[in-house]
């Protein structure tokens, strides 16, 4: 699994000029959000034991780990829209 | 191809794009005849891409004659996540979607895609490009790299 994206920068501009730009350090964030993160993974295991041990397959913990897997690759999308007049444009680093 | 070059030059003359703008529309419309350096390295051309590595990214580049553009990049990796995930699509769902898809023509088992089928079909990628060349001079570009 790949690390998170650790950039996030958006630009919107109106006829070349920027009317909004955001450049958002994910990577301050992630510590931020790791204990919740470490704690939703705790219920999910939890949740699953229960479910295994009443005869059922414990799916939650995969799919936290999976939603994290596609949040990791993420890293590297562009997308850039422009017409005439707007330029929209997001990046993931 | 030398003809939109020299639009997106004008555009970038007239102020009416920004040079990492123009970048991008120009890294769209291809690399010139012989270029090199780390602009082609960035979104090589699909003819310039046969070497061993898998494609990384898909790109989709539209340029309009309009000045409507896009250009969107999306690394193939998320494809391969999003896969992993179908195995937790509970069975009953999965015959629904199956026979769904039947029903429209793509007869199509998602519980057969096996990884090794994923990367094949992501390395197979590489050879595919679809370029449309709209009579009003509008482009589209879809390629892997």
């Amino acid at each position: 699994m790949k690390m998170p994206p650790s950039l996030v920068a958006m630009r919107v501009a109106e006829q070349g000029e920027t009317k909004f730009r955001l450049w958002l350090p994910l990577f301050l964030l992630w510590p931020l959000l790791l204990p919740f993160v470490l704690l939703t993974l705790l219920g999910t295991a939890i949740v699953d034991a229960f479910r295994f041990i009443g005869g059922r397959r414990g799916a939650y913990t995969r799919l936290a780990v999976g939603v994290l897997g596609i949040l990791g690759e993420t890293r590297g999308t562009e997308i850039f829209v422009q017409d005439r007049k707007h330029t929209v444009a997001f990046r993931l680093r | 191809m030398s003809q939109e070059r020299d639009r997106i030059l004008d555009l970038l003359a007239a102020g009416k794009i920004t040079s990492e703008e123009a970048g991008r529309l120009l890294d769209a419309v291809g690399p010139r005849p012989g270029q090199t350096g780390a602009d082609a390295a960035a979104a090589p051309a699909p003819a310039a891409t046969a070497t061993a590595a898998p494609p990384k990214f898909i790109y989709v580049k539209v340029i309009s004659i309009k000045g409507d553009n896009v250009n969107v990049k999306i690394p193939l990796s998320l494809v391969r996540a999003g896969l992993k995930l179908t195995s937790l699509i509970p069975p009953s769902a999965m015959e629904q979607i199956d026979k769904t898809m039947a029903e429209k023509g793509m007869s199509f088992d998602l519980k057969n895609l096996k990884p090794e089928d994923l990367e094949e079909l992501i390395e197979a990628l590489r050879e595919m490009e679809i370029n449309v060349d709209a009579a009003n001079g509008d482009n589209v570009r879809v390629y892997a790299a």
